[in-house]
């Protein structure tokens, strides 16, 4: 996979500021929270048998949902780093069954599954030192490529020995304690309270563990997963502070811990759900507008087409044609000199004709690969006009620029918008060459746009355009001209709308046609 | 073959595919009339001769259908050869309904033109013979009394002089005199060849 394609997943998308500072903002609360709780730590509250099932299942469905979003993540990045953490949440998700199952007084007085009094507090323990290794190997294996497995194969092989594992790992850890519960040091005295082994030994090692997680992965965060991901650790850190100052169940500091590691996993969920849906409608907004734009090009790649193979058959007939009255005029007794030579000079001017149309066509469309261009109108349109110069001085027609200073650039196939110009300053001379009485005036303008963009127009003099066909001239097969040259009103309008602009027709003033060309400026 | 050599009326916008159909058509030996449009054509006085009209589909102002359309609406029977630069399968079926002789795309064969041209001259100096029969005719029976141009329309619907007396309140006998009348003015031998005429003149009743 291109190193390009990855930043679209929330595990390789470095994060905004704003996200940023929402993650910050949620880890204050949670501290604050923490120093709140801090002054009632002694304070004990009355049991609640049903708190824990319902706990343990939130954080359960939350944790199962986060693995699964994590293998998806991985199945495409393919990085060890990824599998590893998705390990880790699914080994915290399935060892919260057994957890609620052997919890005292939750199905049970005594729990289920045979359990003794140390199998749910050991089940808490293995649970709380599951994520953060996971969130540590996470963090040293994030990122460099040598870790990645091989991306050529399918990724299921290693997603199904990850889930077999744990699996089996969550098994084996709860058939410890539950049926060799004699050989694991007694940690609770009695279901309502705990030994010193809590406070001096179990406790501080999660915290240990919790906090070395948090110091990596602070270090090394680079994605949008790894600051929420910093979130999950400190939440889970606060969590086992707050219940390593209390040795009974049910106090306030118990209550709230439990409710520490729920609030965060399931907002850490959201959070993830939300970002995954943002790029999936992202991702399917933008495929939608590349297959518009495909097909746009592709109506536009097809007027292009007729407007050439029109442009190109005008002069093909006629050479057709000359040839073969060329022939029949020297079929003739006696052949006709005078004609044959006629017919042939047609034909050479004809295909002159056709290779100047070629020639103009290759001009508007070699550029289109190469880069957009910042293009200065006003000096595109005295360049262009620069070039027909000649011209304009035999058909003794006088130019009038009416040019605004300080435009703004755009952003534009410069040779293409130079065809369109050349294009609309052509037509008006043969417009007005069709009014010989009228004085000549072709007149030029270029002004700024309000709405961020340039306005080019040229107007001529001539007879003007019959208002019902102001549209029509824009068609592909319509010409109001007896010579086609030149790429066609049909093919300037696609150049200029695929420049994001507008090209459209009106009547001159006095008499006349305007054409006006709107492009908007560079982004 | 024909009686006054015909005249090709040529409409097409492009210059040089213009002089290069005239430049063709008089190496047939065709007598040709180049136009750049339609309007041009409009103008023109066509002669008493067969005459047809090759006509460029898309032309400036009026389209080579539109025109097509609109010379049938002002009963101008000319024969149209089309030509276009792009021919949709549409286009054509609309200008052959439209009675077009013939819908060739550019660049063509010469003898294809040609000979979609003499057909459509040959099928013009039909239609003008067929007129001119017509008027002479015409000509004939305008030469009949009221009187005797009612009796003609009575006897081609196949009535007898008895009837025809009985339906118009006169005398048998003044019947059959009007009645040879007829006869000699339109210059028929047979009832049969009256019919005919009464049949290009468009006159001839239904028997009632």
């Amino acid at each position: 996979m291109a190193p390009d394609s990855q930043p679209l997943l929330i595990s390789a998308l470095p994060p905004t500021r704003r996200q940023e500072r929402l993650a910050f903002a949620v880890m204050a609360l949670l501290l604050l929270v923490f120093l709140a709780t801090l002054p009632f730590r002694h304070h004990q509250l009355p049991r609640q048998d049903a708190f824990i099932p319902v706990v343990d299942t939130l954080l359960f469905i939350g944790d199962l949902i986060t693995a699964v979003l994590l293998f998806a993540q991985f199945s495409i990045l393919r990085t060890r780093g990824l599998l590893v953490l998705a390990c880790g949440y699914l080994f915290a998700s399935l060892i919260i069954v057994p957890h609620l199952l052997t919890f005292p007084g939750a199905f049970s007085p005594t729990g289920l599954l045979g359990a003794g009094l140390q199998s749910t507090v050991w089940l808490y323990i293995f649970w709380h030192l599951g994520l953060p290794p996971a969130a540590i190997a996470y963090a040293l294996l994030k990122g460099t490529r040598v870790h990645r497995i091989d991306t050529a194969g399918s990724p299921r092989a290693p997603i199904l020995a990850g889930v077999f594992g744990i699996g089996l790992l969550a098994c084996v850890l709860t058939w410890l304690v539950t049926a060799g519960e004699a050989w694991l040091p007694p940690i609770m005295i009695d279901a309502m309270h705990a030994s010193r082994i809590w406070e001096d030994i179990a406790a501080p090692l999660i915290i240990g563990m919790s906090m070395t997680a948090i110091a990596l992965i602070w270090w090394r965060r680079s994605s949008v997963l790894d600051l929420w991901l910093l979130v999950v650790l400190w939440a889970w850190f606060i969590e086992t502070v707050l219940l390593s100052m209390t040795a009974y169940r049910f106090s306030l500091v118990w209550y709230v811990g439990r409710f520490f590691g729920l609030a965060s996993a399931c907002f850490v969920l959201l959070v993830l759900l939300v970002e995954t849906t943002t790029l999936y409608v992202r991702l399917a907004l933008s495929v939608t507008a590349e297959r518009r734009e495909r097909e746009g090009r592709l109506t536009s790649m097809d007027a292009i087409a007729a407007a050439i193979e029109h442009e190109i058959r005008q002069p093909l007939g006629a050479i057709v044609a000359n040839a073969n009255a060329g022939r029949r005029w020297l079929d003739r007794s006696p052949p006709d000199i005078a004609e044959v030579r006629a017919a042939l000079e047609a034909i050479a001017a004809d295909g002159h004709r056709s290779s100047d149309v070629m020639h103009s066509i290759r001009e508007a469309f070699t550029q289109s690969d190469q880069a957009q261009t910042l293009v200065d109108a006003n000096e595109l349109i005295r360049e262009t006009l620069s070039l027909v110069r000649p011209e304009l001085e035999a058909a003794k027609i006088a130019v009038q620029l009416e040019l605004e200073p300080q435009l703004p650039l755009v952003s534009a196939y410069r040779g293409q918008l130079q065809q369109v110009i050349l294009n609309l300053v052509t037509n008006a001379t043969d417009a007005m060459r069709a009014v010989p009485g009228r004085a000549a005036v072709l007149s030029m303008q270029c002004r700024p746009l309000e709405a961020h963009g340039v306005e080019l127009t040229v107007a001529d003099s001539g007879p003007g355009i019959d208002p019902q066909n102001l549209e029509r001239i824009f068609e592909v097969f319509f010409t109001t001209k007896s010579h086609g040259m030149g790429l066609g009103l049909a093919i300037c309008r696609s150049i200029i709308e695929a420049h994001g602009g507008k090209l459209w027709a009106e009547p001159g003033n006095p008499y006349g046609a305007r054409f006006r060309m709107q492009l908007p400026a560079r982004a | 073959m024909l009686t006054k050599p015909g005249m090709v009326f040529v409409v097409e916008d492009d210059d040089s595919f213009r002089e290069a159909l005239g430049r063709l058509l008089r190496s047939a030996g065709l007598q040709v009339k180049l136009l750049s449009s339609a309007q041009d054509f409009l103008i023109q006085d066509v002669p008493d001769a067969p005459c047809c009209l090759v006509l460029d589909v898309k032309l400036p102002g009026l389209s080579g259908l539109d025109f097509q359309s609109e010379l049938a609406e002002a009963n101008i029977e000319i024969p149209i050869i089309f030509m276009t630069g792009h021919g949709t399968i549409p286009m054509t079926v609309q200008a052959m309904k439209a009675g077009a002789l013939e819908f060739l795309t550019k660049p063509f064969r010469d003898d294809q033109l040609i000979k979609a041209i003499e057909l459509a001259l040959e099928r013009d100096r039909n239609r003008l013979e067929g007129e001119k029969v017509v008027s002479a005719l015409q000509t004939r029976f305008d030469t009949l009394t009221a009187r005797e141009q009612e009796i003609m329309s009575f006897v081609t619907a196949g009535l007898l002089n008895k009837q025809i007396a009985a339906q118009m309140g006169i005398s048998e006998k003044t019947v059959k005199v009007h009645r040879g009348n007829v006869t000699r003015k339109m210059g028929v031998r047979s009832v049969a060849e009256l019919v005919r005429m009464a049949d290009a003149l468009g006159i001839r009743r239904v028997k009632p």
